[in-house]
């Protein structure tokens, strides 16, 4: 069942050979010709090169690198400024013992996008209102949520000018498993006009609450940036091979609750609860996983308890299951489809092994897990790559996963297993997980819907003596002024990214992962 | 070199050879010169105190308090804000009972310190609390409340359940006026060593935040309302906003000194240039002379620029320090009300930059006429002529139609430079009275009157039986209408306070504070918000007010404009009822009633009473800064006074300049037997005729540019109506024409102390 791409053509320059210094037979007259044509090549190879220079900056492979240049607040005001990029720091916990060895040939290059949340903020289904509770509940709105396909698309730009061999989108695609959410996110991965969220029946000057950030009227102000937003736009589309692996968000409401009849009816309703009734709020349990099934609760029931607003019902909200959201991504072409699962295999040239394991519950919490024929699934996927080195793509850490151990107990077992690369947490973290059969790296990626709002490129290396290397390093999203709003923001949120540490340390960013040969 | 050393040893022969003179326009120059020093310390003490305070004493960015919290809480919520630099948690307990030296009081303010953390008070007495926390037994004090009760370092102060402990130091904040004028006292212990001693961890009701980049403070401030869930009764303050409640208690003051002294400093200018000049006219003889022996005019000019400089610089500097030393102690005084601190040696090089300006203007002041009168020929100047050439003069022998008071006037008049220059000192001294007689009678109103304060109803009653119709034949009644207020709190558990007054029909006919943004309310659902509330709750114009009202109901309002209200911290919305009757129909409206212009309260009010309606008088300011406002209004008259000085001056340095110059034609006046009330008379009417356009244009000067330009610097909390009375504009003519009569009174007696013959010898 391996779905194998197309291998990348080798992307070396051949450098010039031919005949110089020679003078050429013929009167002046020829000579003056050949000076003209040379003269005249120059120029248009001078047009040409000034085009592409302008079209895609200084340099191409760099464009949106964290290798060459990135985004930092020097002095802690909250306004971030272009800084110098960070450079690859080793990491040889996995190299075995001795100095690292040399690099050698690249095997393939990967590009990683994760949790962009793509989300229709004004829809009845979702849940800001819990924000104000606190604790137990962590926030669920975000100030640059209007923003998240532009986000996306700005994003799509960097990891085409990487030109990898496959991008990987690991999860928490859209937010609240909704229709018209899945669709405006795959029109802005596969390209054409996109058509955002109106956001201001939450955003909007008119709204009174305080705790939500209103840009035409809040600090920082950006009159008409709810107008914007709204626009519709042209997406580049990644140009290409796409794997999508669905997450939480994408199959269940708020990444949480399965959709009921009250639920789905609440999604395509005229009406959105805005602040809950304060005998509610008393009855929330302290305790987070039972205030969760509190919330669970209510949100299943369909009912609405406190003072609401009016919304336009719009029946793409339609709220999907996991199969449909599947179904979906693999007509688009972005995702294979096994069982109702996007499990598949994607060999990248002859070296790498992409494996994609959709490990999301179907049923809300801890229900309907990674089952027994996807376990079948990974072995044989894990056996059959010959001397690939193998990524893992999954959705959440594994050692969050229900039936987690099961993967990783295989996972041990495998000696080519290089990595393990997922999202979920929002937080970037590489470490090392030691095994008998040498050990590989568990990578998770920040998430495009918060701060540091960037993906990440993997680049698998053979070094010498059969060993392997995982360069990694983060990328910022194309420069785009609503892109570029919405990580100015994201960055402010003290709900968000930056102060819960998202980016992690430099050894999370940019790394080369060393790993040794297969015992 | 020689050349210098000439000129110099010339200057000084020219002083020492009008000994008296010389004395005399020196201590011209002294008068001017401690106006300007007094002037400067002045604006240099009150214009930059705030900012020099806050700096001293690491004023925090924003300070929030709010209902007591785990300090952990408040800890996590605050670092996860963007732009902060540095936070400190405190606890304050309010009401504490404090008791030294024979003094009390049940209202101090007890502020338990994090040691370990930033202070935002600076120490001006003895020493800070140790960061290592040290012991219970230590505390600070508050300079106000060491100053007011005669505390030192070292005595001991009884602290509420913390029973005496020992003074370590003295501590100033300029977030607050100070104690006896803010009413709380502020005494500073140790939390870090009472959460030792009691092995707990006090709960925080307070966050210092100071910010990285302090312009971008409303960022941190809009992240921080979007996390305060759980947090109640939440308030911040910023940096800003201090200084806007120090502004809205001293600022009208404060922009008042200021002004003052620019004008003060305008009218020593005026003062120093006039003195110079005349020195000059003195000397047309000996500038005749010189010229006449072939010394060069570029050094007859010096000679005199050098000695009027010498004369400017030394009497000028002494001046400028006397003045400097005389408004020192009540300059510091008002500082130390404001919480802020003198300027120190800060003061120095404006001063000395001060000094040598005086200098300047004196040789430029002396130097030109000089030029210009050595460039006549000898002839002439040694025949006593002016300074410039003149138009055949008019024979001033006799009195003409006008009289001798039409024959001083045109005396006056013939020197139009030194006329203009005298009225408009007059005019700008004037203006600054009439400024200060206004706001001193602001200042008062807003202490008892509504209206002052953007309310233009002074009475509210309950409906009599005929309604409003009935209080409105009421005489003395202007206008009455339904009235309904309540108080709220924000929807969203922010819990700020509202203060929602709402009336039927249009808003605009019983309130107008000043607007700050956006417009008037004009409909039903529209609603004014004060800037405190609006600064609370971030919200602005074009933003929804939702409010939770005592029954429960929440009413929503758009905002329309935001408005300087004084009352309740500005946390006051203006509306319609329609809408509060709406969400709310348990309220009770009642009426609101303006007066007509001049009518007594009391007396309407006792009218309303026998017609069934209750009435109830409409507060002015809040009652905390009743004294304040009292002696800052007495102050401002005391100011107003000492301008008068000024403008007495002015016009005696006028008319002994006229009489110097006129002395012939006064001698000739009275060799034909004129007595004294002639002289008087001529004097008089040469006072008069720079006093009474000096009235008037003091007047055109308040009305148009200083009124405005002091309702736009000082606090904008209230509709600043400083114009002066008519009242005020009579009592400052009246003044003038007695300065007048003065000034020629004193320049009559020592003309006619002169023997005739004298005067006419120069004829």
């Amino acid at each position: 069942m391996a779905d194998a791409s197309r291998p990348t053509p080798p992307r070396t320059v051949r450098p010039a050979h031919g005949p110089v210094g020679r003078r050429a037979p013929g009167g002046r007259a020829r000579r003056r010709a050949v000076l003209v044509a040379v003269a005249l090549l120059a120029l248009v190879a001078g047009i040409l090169v000034g085009r592409t220079t302008a079209s895609s900056g200084p340099d191409r492979a760099d464009a949106g690198s964290t290798l060459a240049v990135t985004l930092r607040d020097p002095t802690g005001s909250g306004a971030l400024q272009p800084a110098p990029g960070e450079p690859l720091r080793d990491r040889t916990e996995l190299a075995g013992t001795g100095a690292p060895p040399r690099p050698g040939r690249t095997l393939g290059v990967i590009a990683q996008l994760t949790d962009t949340h793509v989300r229709d903020t004004a829809s009845p289904a979702r849940i800001p209102f819990l924000d104000r509770l606190g604790t137990p509940f962590t926030a669920v709105f975000r100030p640059q949520e209007p923003l998240t396909l532009q986000t996306l698309a700005a994003a799509t730009r960097t990891v085409n000018a990487l030109r990898p061999d496959l991008t990987l989108v690991t999860g928490d695609l859209t937010d609240n498993s909704q229709e018209n959410e899945l669709d405006a996110a795959i029109g802005a991965l596969r390209g054409g006009t996109v058509r955002p969220f109106d956001a201001r029946s939450l955003q909007g000057a008119d709204n009174a609450d305080p705790f939500f950030y209103r840009p035409d009227v809040d600090p920082p102000r950006r009159p008409g940036l709810l107008d914007r937003a709204r626009a519709p736009f042209r997406a580049p589309g990644l140009r290409g091979p796409v794997a999508v692996l669905p997450g939480n968000h994408d199959v269940l409401v708020g990444g949480e609750v399965r959709a009921t009849p009250g639920l789905r009816a609440t999604a395509v309703g005229a009406e959105r609860l805005v602040t809950p009734d304060g005998s509610f709020a008393r009855s929330v349990p302290r305790e987070q996983a039972a205030a969760q099934e509190s919330v669970n609760r209510l949100l299943a029931a369909g009912d609405l308890p406190g003072t609401t607003a009016p919304v336009r019902p719009d029946p793409r909200r339609r709220l999907l299951s996991g199969e449909q959201v599947v179904a979906r991504l693999a007509r688009a072409g972005l995702a294979g489809e096994r069982a109702g699962r996007a499990d598949a295999v994607r060999d990248v040239g002859t070296g790498v092994r992409v494996v994609l394991l959709d490990d999301v519950p179907r049923g809300g919490s801890d229900t309907g897990a990674v089952d027994a024929a996807q376990l079948a699934f990974l072995d044989r996927a894990l056996t059959t790559g010959g001397d690939r080195w193998i990524l893992v793509a999954v959705h959440a850490p594994l050692q969050r996963t229900p039936q987690g151990r099961a993967i990783r107990d295989r996972l041990a077992r495998a000696p080519r297993v290089l990595a393990t690369v997922g999202g979920d947490t929002h937080h970037d973290r590489v470490r090392p997980v030691r095994t008998a059969a040498g050990g590989y790296w568990s990578i998770t990626t920040s998430a495009l819907a918060d701060w540091p709002q960037q993906g990440r490129a993997l680049r698998v290396r053979a070094t010498a003596g059969g060993g392997a290397l995982l360069e990694t390093h983060k990328l910022d999203t194309a420069p785009d002024g609503l892109a570029d709003t919405a990580r100015e923001l994201a960055y402010l949120d003290a709900q968000g990214g930056r102060p819960d540490g998202n980016a992690g340390t430099p050894d999370d960013r940019n790394v080369r992962l060393y790993r040794a040969p297969p015992r | 070199m020689t050349g210098a050393a000439a000129l110099l040893r010339g200057a000084l022969r020219l002083l020492r050879s009008g000994r008296r003179r010389t004395l005399l326009a020196a201590a011209g120059v002294l008068v001017a010169g401690a106006m300007a020093g007094a002037a400067l310390t002045v604006s240099v003490g009150l214009g930059s105190g705030f900012d020099r305070s806050a700096e001293r004493a690491d004023l925090p960015d924003v300070v929030a308090r709010f209902a007591d919290q785990p300090p952990e809480r408040i800890r996590a919520r605050i670092t996860a804000l963007p732009n902060v630099a540095a936070y400190a948690p405190r606890t304050e307990i309010a009401n504490v009972r404090l008791r030294a030296g024979g003094e009390s009081t049940r209202r101090g303010s007890l502020q338990l310190v994090d040691t370990t953390a930033r202070r935002g008070y600076a120490i001006v007495a003895g020493r800070d609390l140790p960061r290592t926390g040290g012991n219970t037994r230590e505390a600070l004090v508050e300079q106000g409340l060491a100053r007011t009760w005669g505390l030192e370092v070292g005595d001991t102060i009884e602290v509420g359940r913390a029973g005496p402990v020992r003074i370590v130091g003295v501590s100033i904040a300029p977030d607050n006026v100070a104690f006896p004028l803010a009413t709380a006292p502020r005494v500073y212990l140790s939390g870090t060593a009472l959460a030792r001693e009691f092995g707990g961890e006090l709960r925080v009701n307070q966050a210092l935040v100071w910010t990285h980049d302090r312009s971008r403070t409303d960022v941190t401030l809009q992240q921080a309302r979007a996390t305060t869930y759980g947090v109640g009764n939440l308030r911040f303050v910023t940096r800003t906003g201090t200084r806007l409640i120090i502004d809205q208690a001293a600022g009208v003051v404060v922009a008042l000194l200021v002004a003052f002294s620019l004008v003060a400093l305008i009218a020593a200018t005026t003062m120093l240039a006039a003195q110079a000049a005349t020195e000059v006219g003195r000397r047309l003889a000996v500038i005749g002379v010189q010229r006449a022996l072939g010394v060069p005019r570029g050094a007859v000019a010096g000679e005199q620029a050098l000695s009027a400089g010498i004369v400017g610089l030394v009497a000028g500097g002494i001046g400028v320090t006397l003045g400097a030393l005389l408004v020192r102690g009540p300059s510091g005084d008002l500082l130390a009300a404001l919480n802020e601190t003198p300027p120190g040696s800060a003061l120095l090089l404006p001063l000395a930059g001060l000094t040598v300006l005086l200098g300047l203007i004196a040789a430029v002041a002396a130097g030109w006429p000089a030029w210009r009168a050595a460039g006549r020929p000898p002839v002439a100047l040694l025949r006593g002529g002016g300074l410039a050439a003149r138009a055949p003069r008019r024979r001033a022998g006799g009195p003409g139609r006008a009289g001798f008071l039409g024959l001083g006037a045109r005396l006056a008049l013939a020197r139009p430079g030194r006329a203009g220059a005298t009225v408009v000192v007059l005019a700008a001294s004037g203006g600054v009275i009439l400024l200060m007689l206004g706001l001193a009678s602001l200042l008062t109103a807003l202490r008892d009157d509504p209206t002052a304060v953007g309310t233009r109803y002074a009475l509210t009653v309950t409906a009599p039986a005929g309604g409003a119709a009935a209080v409105r034949r009421v005489p003395g009644v202007a206008d009455a209408g339904t009235r309904v207020e309540t108080r709220g709190v924000d929807s969203f558990a922010l819990g700020e306070p509202v203060k929602l007054t709402t009336f039927g029909g249009d808003v605009g006919r019983f309130v107008n504070p000043p607007l700050a943004d956006g417009r008037r309310v004009q409909g039903t659902g529209e609603v004014e918000i004060g800037t405190g509330l609006s600064t609370a709750l971030g919200l602005g114009v074009g933003g929804t007010l939702a409010v939770q009202l005592q029954s429960g109901a929440e009413l929503r309002l758009r905002v329309v404009g935001t408005v300087r209200a004084l009352q309740d911290d500005g946390r006051v919305a203006f509306a319609r009822s329609d809408r509060l009757l709406a969400a709310d129909p348990s309220l009770t409206p009642d009426l609101a009633v303006r007066l007509e212009r001049g009518a007594d309260r009391a007396v309407v009010a006792a009218r309303l009473a026998a017609i069934g309606a209750t009435p109830t008088n409409v507060a002015g300011a809040t009652t905390s800064n009743r004294s304040f406002l009292d002696t800052l209004a007495t102050v401002l008259r005391a100011v107003a006074l000492l301008d008068g000085l000024v403008c007495l001056y002015a016009l005696v340095q006028a008319l002994a300049l006229t009489a110097r110059e006129r002395r012939p034609t006064l001698a000739l006046l009275r060799a034909q037997g004129a007595g004294t009330g002639t002289v008087l008379r001529v004097l008089l009417g040469a006072g008069l005729v720079l006093a009474l356009p000096g009235a008037l244009a003091a007047f055109a000067l308040q009305r148009l540019v200083f009124a405005p330009l002091v309702a736009q610097l000082a606090a904008g909390y209230a509709d600043l109506g400083t114009a002066a009375s008519p009242a005020a504009v009579a009592a400052v003519t009246a003044g003038f024409v007695l300065f007048a009569v003065v000034a020629a009174g004193w320049v009559a007696r020592r003309v006619v102390a002169e023997p005739p013959v004298h005067g006419l010898r120069e004829g």
